[in-house]
């Protein structure tokens, strides 16, 4: 795997936990554990899409555009 | 409101292409049972939903369910992408290559076309909830299908995990419901529909 592979699978993986959460925490809000596991994947996610987004390609709809129009760029995730 | 990110949920890189097998997993894009009927479901539903934690459960699942149509419609588009024409009469699907050629169009397995009548909005919350619970049991129950008549690994690794999350919105149904319940009038669930004449929903 590229380096460029290795990091989205990387941002794959902790938005995955990060969306297993997310509705653990919409029906347990005052779970202290799923509320810190969350942060930190957060964190981890917010730098890795940084950084992604700095080296290769846009991710998010409202992301970095500094390689210019990469968005609908091939190959896109469905093809 | 909803933004995209340029990835799916889980990958989805199949190598061999099967129109046979296409034909069986589009039930899960537009049949009655499939990733559409149940974000529609959860989405139609959170509007009237007076439990605002609820609300947004219903508004969360139905978010994760369109990844999970675009998990399916990937899934398709690779099983019937550049096939030749022998492929085509051969796995009978000359039916639906006729009206669609290699395009992505909302249908069971049977052909029948996609239809708001697959699922309810009841606006009462006991009622929705139990028909989304039934529903996430539906398509666990289609994706088991699916499983038995595929051997493809590249095929088997996204459906085992779609199958997966039914199981997972299953369990957060069942929670939502016993947080609506535990709200009610704990002598009779039924004296009244919480979603009716109830008043500010966010003065909780």
């Amino acid at each position: 795997m590229s380096e460029k592979e290795k990091l989205f699978h990387m941002i794959e993986q902790v938005s995955f936990g990060m969306d297993e959460l997310r509705l653990f925490l919409d029906t347990h809000p005052y779970d202290a554990n799923a509320l810190s596991m969350y942060q930190k994947l957060e964190e981890s996610r917010k730098r890795a899409v940084a950084e992604y987004e700095e080296k290769y390609d846009m991710i998010c709809g409202y992301g970095v555009a500094d390689h210019g129009w990469n968005w609908n760029q091939c190959p896109q995730p469905w093809m | 409101m909803w933004s995209y990110e340029r990835r799916l949920q889980y990958p989805v890189k199949i190598k061999q292409t099967n129109a046979k097998l296409a034909q069986v997993i589009i039930s899960q894009f537009g049949g009655p049972d499939g990733e559409l009927a149940a974000s529609m479901r959860y989405f139609s539903q959170k509007f009237s939903m007076n439990n605002p934690r609820v609300s947004g459960l219903l508004n969360d699942i139905a978010t994760e369910e369109l990844a999970h149509l675009e998990m399916v419609g990937t899934i398709v588009h690779q099983l019937t992408r550049d096939l030749s024409i022998e492929e085509i009469k051969a796995s009978g699907f000359d039916k639906y290559y006729v009206d669609h050629t290699e395009g992505l169009w909302l249908q069971s397995a049977g052909g029948v076309p996609f239809t708001a009548t697959y699922y309810q909005s009841k606006g009462d919350p006991i009622t929705d909830l139990t028909e989304d619970m039934a529903a996430e049991q539906k398509a666990r129950s289609t994706y088991e299908n699916i499983l038995r008549l595929v051997d493809d690994p590249d095929i088997l690794d996204p459906i085992r995990f779609l199958r997966q999350r039914e199981i997972v919105h299953f369990q957060r149904f069942g929670e939502g419901l016993r947080i609506i319940t535990d709200e009610l009038d704990a002598k009779n669930f039924y004296a009244f529909n919480m979603e009716f004449n109830a008043g500010d929903p966010c003065s909780c």
